[in-house]
């Protein structure tokens, strides 16, 4: 085998423009799914040290309503539980100016009875004789190296920060190496409760149990509204909320793993073709049919080996992109989270190499199975392969139907599996992949009855007689532009969609609120004295107060807005309601609750809810099911009357005041803004919160668009090489042309005709498959991984924009082939040199 | 007699590494009209490059190829195109038929390369194949044909546009010398019924004999055929 291996190695570097190619499309596709992994797992990285950081060796956590527990309950516990290991925490977000108002998390705790829990003192710090000022002086924080080296801080810097409703500053007293998270700011707890505007609360109360039957006994002790759960549920719940939001990112990095796939199919059946003579040559010296497939296959998995080294390393510059556009997203929809680097692990790396490896050598099975049935010396005929192709073409076609039954079936039977679901619509892509020869067949054959001038004719003749190697470049290129228009049509359908939402939810003039914000939830207390004080002002005619709290419900930690239900929402934002949009709001008046799609997504609730209250769990009848974009984790919308009964929480997170029928927006958003001054609160008319969702949706999307543009990229690649490999396998073809008459711009002509033909094909192809892809992205995909309905919206554009993409992409990719047409040597090339 | 072809002090020197190597060296000669002209030589004697420069698909250099009073080294690349086009049959040593076309599709292809309709040149092509034999395999692909039916589809496609000369270059050296014969006088037959001027390269001494002017190239230089055997 060695010499056939030597002789394999040397053919890939004697054509160097070819190998590299197929290296160009794996290095490609192996770095998209490699950046995506890195970039996910970092995050997922971040989070863990994060969480790490604030739950420590903590076994369990003693939680309560949106005000959290009170203090008085850790004096308890701790003499009365028969529990020693216990530590309060007060937790809350801030926003700091100087970092750009990026919010951070305050972690109030008590030192002395820390040290079980968590190792946030280095000792160097402890001994400090200026240590003390951490109990004794408001305001006074303990930070990571990693965030003081980022932004260049040291003791005694000061932080302007916004808390609440208030501005307020604070002093870094020391620097630690022990903690691993950039986003946390220590305090000690009366300092943090001072500061959080929080007296005699805990956020909650850490506890080490060891034994499960002193967790059942202290649950049975705590008052009602309180309870416990575990720390490993704590953590399952971050990585539940993100989980579809990942899988999805990697779903879509692997498609553009499999136009790299077509890329090597391509190259190597070129590969093959080239040396047919040379394999007959040595069939005839001996070698087997196996050892020929063995060889081929391994020459394309060495491909593979160097392209994935060369995707890991590309892998990693591109990581750092999909990072800060994954972490901001995460931070947009679900929690905060800061991370900078990416680090290569071991599974990744390991992936990336199977993945390169795999994928090279399974697209050259085909073209190896081909290379093993050359007879001895003699010459494998193309035009059999060709006729082969003709005659397979409605075969494969069919298999590709059969396929796409299978793939679709396999998609809409597995309700619950989101993985099952993409498999299955990647065999869908694979059989509507295969339809692509037997289309392309039928597309030539009604564009020949047009071709009436003889280059037109030619080639048309030419595009259907080399359907064996340009029925894989169409596929290729179709599956990247439907990808495309699938991608882009969700997205804008997607916008529209919100864009429509946001009309009919966002009914107040203005909007008051703290900047700290996270996962689209104001995270603030306001004072509930603000919605007089903004009633009171001239020109204001309504003031609605609204609150936003994480609460538990029977599925765990939900979002819920109470609101004004005076104020008669627009039936639109309904998917299902009992009754008119009066009626429900009457109902929500007397007790009711209605509850976004993601919630009933998630959970499968649709007539009543039990929550936890301060006076123990109580079930809420559901009125109506609403449509809600802003977060996938579930919202319940109830009335503020019905929550103050409910819960001790009086505090506001946001106000939204409309203004009186002949006031100016503008005029009172700035009287608004007057009268809040120093406050740091954000005061935002209808017009700039909208503009502001649609950012973040824009940048929520950035990811999605930049992967689209990569799959085009790599399909570019892909019609390159394979135009490329048709050239040449054709150049004596092309002399005898040129020496029976055909015009050297006669030829170029041809070439570019026939590209475009390809190109035409496929994106003409790729405009019903896109289509498809874009109802089941946004009928099936967005709905089993975050419960939204999106409404179809028709738009012209990315199906021109595919045609244009597929057709320039296919011109362009000819200009090297023209040029190297154009210094052909005639004589040269009709000797075969 | 008028002359087709008229060749004047054509060298043609190829570069080999640091060394030049004098294929054609100084050559003047002239092809008559109607005229069936053998250049004969050894293998790698020049006789394929003295075609090629004939048909303009090779640069000389030094020296002209005059055709009807123009030199074809003072054509640009597409009136060489257009000449080859409207002048010029080609019958190659390894055929070099298009393999993804049929029959029919390569033998009409320099009647549409002139811009003549799929419907015509299919018709003129129609009747050259069954001229050459061929009746019936018009569908089919070159690589199904024997070699011998596979140099008649050749014949054909370079006599579909009656061509002014004919350059045919070693059409047999790819056959049995049975099908070579039988190849030849089909072609010989066309080529005279039609009045037209072959010119014909050829290592064979036998088939010089058929012709009406006969050249051998020996050193780079054309001497007329004494029908020595080298």
């Amino acid at each position: 085998m060695r010499p056939l291996i030597r002789a394999g190695i040397r053919d890939l570097i004697r054509r160097p423009l070819f190998s590299g190619l197929m290296l160009a499309g794996l290095t490609l596709g192996v770095s998209v799914v490699t950046a995506i992994d890195l970039a996910s797992q970092s995050a997922a990285r971040a989070f863990e040290l994060s969480t790490d950081t604030v739950v420590g060796r903590a076994t369990h956590r003693v939680i309560g309503g949106p005000t959290g527990v009170p203090e008085e309950l850790y004096a308890e516990i701790r003499s009365g539980s028969g529990i020693t290991q216990a530590a309060p925490v007060v937790e809350g977000l801030v926003s700091v100016l100087d970092f750009e108002k990026r919010p951070m998390r305050i972690l109030g705790v008590d030192l002395f009875a820390e040290a079980p829990f968590r190792d946030h003192l280095g000792p160097e710090l402890a001994f400090d004789p200026d240590f003390q000022q951490f109990f004794t002086e408001p305001g006074m924080v303990i930070l990571g190296e990693e965030l003081a080296a980022a932004n260049q801080l040291a003791p005694g810097t000061e932080l302007a920060v916004q808390v609440n409703d208030r501005l307020e500053t604070l002093t870094i007293l020391g620097i630690v190496s022990t903690f691993d998270s950039s986003d946390i700011l220590l305090m000690d707890i009366a300092a943090a409760q001072e500061l959080l505007g929080a007296s005699g609360r805990l956020s909650w109360i850490d506890l080490i149990v060891e034994d499960p039957g002193s967790v059942e006994k202290l649950r049975s002790q705590l008052p009602s509204g309180l309870s416990i759960i575990s720390s490993s549920q704590q953590r399952e719940t971050a990585d539940q909320l993100t989980s579809a939001f990942r899988l999805n990112l990697t779903a879509l990095s692997l498609l553009a793993l499999v136009v790299g796939f077509f890329l090597v199919y391509n190259t190597m059946t070129f590969s093959v073709l080239s040396r047919r003579s040379v394999l007959g040559t040595l069939r005839s010296l001996g070698v087997s049919g196996e050892q020929v497939f063995a060889q081929v296959v391994l020459e394309a998995a060495l491909v593979g080996l160097a392209g994935s080294l060369l995707g890991i390393l590309l892998g990693l510059l591109l990581a750092q992109f999909a990072l800060a556009l994954v972490t901001r997203t995460i931070n947009d929809f679900y929690f905060l989270l800061t991370v900078r680097e990416v680090t290569l692990t071991t599974r990744i790396a390991v992936k990336a190499i199977a993945l390169g490896v795999g994928a090279g050598a399974m697209a050259a099975i085909v073209p190896a199975l081909e290379a093993s049935r050359v007879p001895p010396i003699q010459v494998l005929r193309r035009s059999e392969i060709e006729e082969g192709a003709r005659v397979w073409a409605p075969r494969i076609g069919l298999i590709g139907l059969v396929l796409t039954a299978a793939g679709s079936a396999l998609f809409m039977l597995s309700d619950e599996s989101l993985a099952r679901t993409f498999f299955g619509i990647l065999v869908v892509v694979l059989g509507l992949a295969m339809m692509v020869p037997l289309a392309t067949q039928i597309f030539m054959r009604l564009f020949r009855p047009l071709s009436t001038r003889v280059h037109w004719r030619l080639a048309v003749r030419g595009v259907t007689s080399q359907l064996s190697r340009g029925g894989i470049a169409i596929a290729a290129l179709m599956v990247a532009l439907s990808v495309t228009i699938g991608i882009a049509l969700m997205i804008s359908s997607f916008r529209a969609t919100v864009e429509n939402w946001l009309n009919i939810t966002l009914y107040s003039d203005i909007y008051v609120s703290s900047p700290a914000v996270i996962g689209n939830r104001p995270q603030a207390n306001l004072s509930p004295s603000l919605e007089g004080r903004l009633a009171q002002m001239e020109g204001v005619a309504t003031v609605e107060a609204i609150r936003t709290v994480r609460i538990q419900g029977e599925f765990g930690e939900l979002d819920l807005t109470a609101v004004d239900p005076r104020r008669v929402r627009d039936a639109g934002i309904y998917r299902f309601a009992s009754g008119s949009a009066s009626q429900v709001w009457d109902r929500v008046r007397e007790g009711a609750v209605v509850i976004s799609e993601s919630l009933v997504f998630r959970h499968g609730t649709e007539n009543a809810l039990v929550l936890e209250t301060d006076a123990g769990p109580r079930t809420f009848e559901v009125v109506g099911v609403f449509y809600d974009y802003s977060s996938d984790r579930g919202t319940v919308l109830m009335s503020r009357e019905i929550y103050l009964e409910n819960w001790d929480d009086p505090a506001l997170s946001s106000l939204g005041v409309q203004a009186l029928a002949d006031e100016g927006v503008d005029d009172l958003a700035e009287s608004i803004r007057a009268e809040l001054a120093g406050t740091g609160l954000a005061v935002q008319d209808n017009q700039e919160i909208r503009e502001e969702a649609l950012r973040i949706f824009d940048r929520t999307f950035a990811i999605t668009e930049s992967l689209r543009i990569l799959a085009v990229v790599i399909a570019f690649v892909g019609i390159l090489s394979a135009l490329l490999a048709l050239q040449l396998e054709r150049t004596r073809e092309y002399a005898t042309l040129q020496a029976i008459g055909l015009a050297p711009e006669g030829l170029e002509k041809l070439t570019y005709l026939e590209t475009a033909l390809m190109g035409l094909s496929a994106s003409l192809l790729a405009l019903p498959v896109g289509l498809l892809l874009a109802m089941i992205l946004i009928h099936v995909i967005n709905v089993r991984s975050f419960g939204w309905t999106i409404q179809l919206a028709p738009a012209i554009g990315p199906f021109l924009q595919a045609i244009l993409v597929g057709v320039a992409a296919s011109l362009a990719a000819a200009v090297y082939p023209v040029s190297r047409l154009r210094k052909m040597p005639i004589a040269a090339a009709l000797r075969g040199e | 007699m008028q002359s087709v072809v008229r060749i004047e002090r054509l060298t043609k020197v190829y570069e080999e590494g640091e060394q030049q190597r004098v294929v054609l060296d100084d050559l003047s000669v002239e092809f008559s009209s109607g005229q069936f002209t053998t250049v004969r030589g050894r293998s790698g004697s020049g006789k394929s490059t003295l075609l090629n420069l004939i048909a303009g698909i090779d640069e000389p250099t030094r020296g002209q190829v005059m055709i009807g009073g123009r030199s074809i080294s003072q054509m640009g690349p597409r009136e060489r195109a257009h000449y080859r086009r409207d002048n010029l049959g080609f019958v190659f040593q390894f055929f070099n038929l298009i393999p993804t076309l049929t029959v029919l599709e390569n033998v009409s292809l320099p009647s549409e390369l002139s811009g003549r309709s799929e419907a015509e040149s299919h018709a003129r092509a129609a009747q050259l194949i069954d001229q050459v034999g061929l009746n019936g395999r018009e569908a089919d692909f070159p690589d199904r044909l024997s070699g011998g039916e596979q140099q008649r589809v050749a014949i054909a496609r370079a006599l579909v546009e009656e061509p002014v000369l004919v350059l045919a270059d070693e059409p047999t050296g790819n056959l049995d010398r049975v099908t070579g014969e039988v190849v030849l006088s089909m072609l010989e037959e066309l080529i005279r019924e039609r009045g037209l001027t072959l010119i014909l390269a050829t290592h064979s001494h036998r088939i010089a004999q058929l012709a009406d002017q006969k050249w051998a190239l020996v050193d780079g230089k054309l001497e007329p055929d004494d029908e020595t055997p080298y």
